[in-house]
């Protein structure tokens, strides 16, 4: 079966430690277009809260959407790091012991690579 | 056929088919006697049907009726995404801005209105009420507190905010330098919501309680930490450095819990 275009991007974030799930969502309607998650998570209704949530941060900061806004959430057991560009974003899960500033490049550096028509 | 169908029959229907679109009408049905349950129907029909419309549109009106407003706005801008020429979310969105005061936002919307359906008697009542109110907000503004937060702002060029917004969205303390007060306003509105969207993503993937959130633009950086249900937030440049940042959120907090010790001692 042939992969997805996301799949070596997805990859690399997967492979750094600590990391729990990683989904690309389309933020104009919060659809997933790829990821992994782990069991149990709905990856179509986290894809969903986090698009909303993307969009909301974007009112707050006055960024339109396409300008690509960096977003981290801390919770007491993670964090979850959202990372746009143009129409589509890269959410990751972070466990809590993960190394943040490794998994926030790591984060920054796929999602730059984020296209609608990806060739990689 | 009737158009008005009975609970027993949508329910059935759901019932016997999980994937029907019957979800929205019971949803709706639900919504005039119990809104908990009409939340619950909305949110799972979602689930199956993310892209539908009307569903986007009821849960809109079903948070709308909870009073939590932020939550119906995004479910109404989600609607005019996925159909950018559906005027009721747009009609409700201008009277819920209205509503909140929020008229720079109400205008916009109300314009985008008046461009799909010129001349529709709706949009003339909602554009009366408009410049009502403007014009009434224009002649009284209230002072938004600032006084406790003053040294902070003070301390650094980088520093374009500091503000604390209460659990109804409103700037309780503090401001946003260099922005009018309906852009706080709005501002403060759209923080509230950002933290209560935060928090539905942490709980969704039971990480524990929500410390806090950074968002990071080309050119700002705004970092808000929960204080209760009030947040705090500081806003910087985007090139000022993540621990500055947070050092100055630390110090907003500690002020701000100081005020509200002295308020309630």
């Amino acid at each position: 079966m042939k992969g997805s275009p996301y799949d070596g991007l997805l990859d690399r974030v997967m492979r750094m430690p600590g990391i729990r799930g990683v989904l690309v969502v389309a933020l104009a309607d919060g659809l997933v277009v790829d990821g992994r998650v782990h069991v149990g998570v709905d990856g179509a209704a986290l894809a969903a809260l986090a698009a909303s949530l993307y969009r909301r941060a974007g009112r707050a900061t006055s960024a339109a959407v396409e300008e690509g806004l960096f977003l981290e959430l801390e919770a007491e057991r993670g964090r979850i790091m959202i990372a746009g560009r143009e129409s589509l974003a890269l959410m990751a899960v972070v466990d809590r012991r993960a190394n943040p500033g490794q998994a926030r490049l790591s984060v920054r550096r796929a999602a730059a690579g984020l296209t609608v028509t990806p060739t990689a | 056929m009737s158009e008005t169908r009975t609970f027993e029959e949508l329910g059935a229907e759901l019932a016997a088919n999980p994937d029907s679109m019957a979800f929205v009408a019971l949803a709706a049905a639900h919504r005039e006697r119990e809104l908990q349950r009409a939340l619950a129907v909305c949110l799972r029909g979602l689930q199956r049907h993310p892209t539908h419309v009307e569903a986007h549109f009821e849960l809109g009106q079903i948070y709308e009726e909870r009073n939590e407003r932020e939550l119906a706005l995004d479910e109404w801008a989600i609607v005019r995404q996925l159909a950018p020429d559906h005027l009721p979310s747009r009609l409700a969105a201008v009277a819920l801005y209205l509503e909140e005061g929020r008229y720079g936002e109400a205008r916009r919307e109300l314009q985008a209105a008046e461009r799909l359906t010129p001349g529709d008697a709706r949009l003339a009542g909602l554009r009366d009420r408009l410049e009502t109110a403007a014009g009434s907000a224009e002649t009284v503004t209230a002072p938004v507190p600032q006084d406790a937060f003053a040294d902070l702002l003070a301390a650094g060029d980088a520093i374009f905010g500091v503000l604390l917004v209460d659990a109804e969205g409103r700037v309780g303390m503090g401001r946003l330098l260099g922005d009018s007060q309906e852009a706080e306003r709005s501002f403060g509105a759209n923080m509230r919501g950002a933290r209560r969207e935060a928090e539905r993503v942490v709980s969704y993937l039971d990480l524990g309680g929500f410390n806090g959130l950074e968002v990071q633009s080309g050119e700002r950086r705004v970092t808000a930490a929960p204080l209760g249900e009030r947040t705090v937030v500081v806003v910087t440049g985007s090139r000022v450095p993540a621990g500055r940042a947070i050092r100055a959120l630390q110090q907003a907090m500690d002020i701000a819990e100081a005020q509200s010790g002295e308020e309630t001692g």
